[in-house]
């Protein structure tokens, strides 16, 4: 089983995993293709000595006190199950002479077994993680019923694993599946599902949660966020509404422009506020700024867009079915 | 950085509608204009600022699209990382000659300013791979110390740079780092 320290890498961290065994493998992949075209099939001991010098490329990386170290410690975990990856090399091999026998050059040749490399790497996680019975039945009963809402929707989707095709078939499932108890029909759960066993997501090289907790991307800076500088100028706008001394509150809570650095607690004894008040007072200011924010930013949009009073979203774009999601 | 906090703390305490969104409808308009370099259309925009679900949603489909990115970026041949080799020429730590360091598809250059001290570090992408580049994701540039050395949007010329803000010289960092290419 793994460990406490493996259970992050092979969870939230398993990219930076992958791609730390992938990096020290791929130097050594092109003598296992060339040892298997040689042989014309995967011969064990060509299999063996590849995973063996990748086992010592890694373990010599244990000895250094640097942040790889605790990389090289989880990547040789996985390496241990070398059973389960034997077969998707196999099946990558399989391919790679198949496209000999086509004429590819040799990049092309070689391409299957870096496929291959990274869905053994799957596979071996998949093994050290363990999956339940629950989760095995309900992975391949998505998996059927994405095939077929591929082939009836007949849309050139690049893959099962992107938030596109997530949505999508999301609402294919609610709207033909809602009473099969054998699926899940939230977004989220389904892109955690297809993260986690969906090959087509093992080549995107996607982040799966060995938890079982939802994944969710790093979260994105503020100022990556579009019209982000105009968000900033109208909120600038909204601070000037405020009251003084609930401005001033702001100011020093979020350091403001303007505001020498100052903790929240020397300002309030300075001007003699409570604590009480002062965070009330900031709370209320909040919803205040944000309730202006939100006004400008729905006043900003042409008018055929707007939906008045309270903003709720934009009505094209809405669905009033009221799902009653699970 | 500070609107950014407060902006921040608006955002996090948001509610979330009653309305349902239409996932669907806006995953595959977003991923079509971040997948084409296009800016969101106003309405759109509108609604990552508007409501939680959109917010998370978008994140998810940008980071598809890094994903997809970097998928292309390695099978054309792209690094994600580069470090000073060994055998090198030695290495003038304390000189104004800019040095050059180049990957498969991009290059960094240190340079130090003789006036004022300062080190310049610039990164470029190779123009092929950086034509690709969809517009609105950005790049990072990062040591194998955790350090970040770049962080930002590419110019027009497929390249970024920025005053090094580190005590540290950094061509003498090399000597123990590599660097790390990211795309965010």
């Amino acid at each position: 089983m793994a460990g406490a320290d493996d259970g992050e890498l092979l969870g939230v961290r398993w990219p930076e995993l992958a791609r730390f065994i992938l990096d020290r493998a791929r130097p050594d992949l092109a003598r296992l293709g060339h040892a298997v075209i040689a042989a014309n099939g995967l011969e064990d001991a060509d299999w063996q000595a590849f995973h063996g010098r990748l086992v010592a490329a890694i373990s010599a990386r244990l000895d250094r006190q640097d942040r790889l170290q605790p990389l090289a410690a989880s990547a040789l975990s996985l390496l241990g199950e070398a059973g389960a990856m034997r077969a998707p090399i196999e099946d990558a091999a399989k391919a790679m002479l198949s496209l000999r026998l086509r004429g590819g050059s040799e990049a092309d040749v070689l391409g299957p077994l870096h496929l291959g490399l990274r869905r053994a790497l799957v596979a071996a996680r998949r093994q050290l993680v363990g999956i339940s019975a629950h989760e095995d039945r309900v992975w391949k009963r998505l998996d059927q019923l994405s095939r077929t809402f591929l082939a009836d929707t007949g849309q050139a989707w690049a893959s099962r694993c992107d938030w596109p095709f997530f949505t999508a078939f999301a609402r294919f499932l609610k709207d033909h599946h809602r009473n099969d108890a054998g699926v899940v029909t939230k977004v989220e759960s389904l892109a955690w599902y297809f993260q986690r066993h969906c090959p087509d997501c093992a080549e995107r090289g996607f982040a799966v949660d060995a938890d079982g907790n939802e994944q969710e991307p790093a979260p994105m800076p503020i100022s990556s966020l579009p019209g982000f500088a105009a968000a900033r100028d109208w909120l600038e706008d909204c601070l000037s509404g405020l009251g003084d001394e609930a401005r001033a509150m702001v100011n020093v809570q979020f350091c403001l422009e303007g505001v020498v650095e100052m903790n929240a607690k020397a300002w309030r004894e300075r001007n003699q506020v409570t604590r009480h008040r002062y965070e009330r007072t900031v709370e209320t200011a909040l919803a205040s700024l944000r309730a202006c924010l939100e006004g400008r930013i729905s006043d900003s949009l042409p008018e055929e867009l707007r939906v008045q009073s309270s903003w709720v979203g934009l009505e094209h774009l809405m669905d009033d079915a009221g799902d009653d999601l699970p | 950085m500070t609107a950014q906090r407060l902006l921040a703390a608006l955002l996090a305490s948001q509610p979330q509608p009653e309305t349902e969104l239409d996932e669907a409808s806006f995953a595959a308009a977003v991923h079509d204009c971040l997948s084409r370099g296009q800016d969101l259309p106003p309405d759109l925009a509108a609604l990552v600022w508007l409501r939680p679900d959109a917010r998370r949603l978008y994140t998810h489909v940008r980071a598809d699209i890094v994903r997809d990115f970097t998928r292309r970026w390695q099978a054309g041949g792209g690094a994600m990382g580069v470090e000073r080799l060994a055998a090198s020429a030695p290495v003038d730590e304390a000189g104004s000659a800019p040095e050059a360091i180049t990957a498969r598809g991009f290059t960094v250059t240190t340079h130090q300013d003789r006036g004022s001290g300062r080190w310049l570090i610039s990164l470029v992408l190779e123009p092929d791979l950086a034509a690709e580049f969809p517009a609105g994701l950005g790049v990072e540039l990062r040591d194998s110390g955790d350090l970040v050395w770049l962080s930002g949007s590419l110019d027009r010329l497929g390249g970024i740079d920025a005053w090094w803000p580190h005590e540290e010289n950094p061509r003498q960092r090399l000597r123990h780092h590599q660097l790390q290419l990211a795309f965010v």
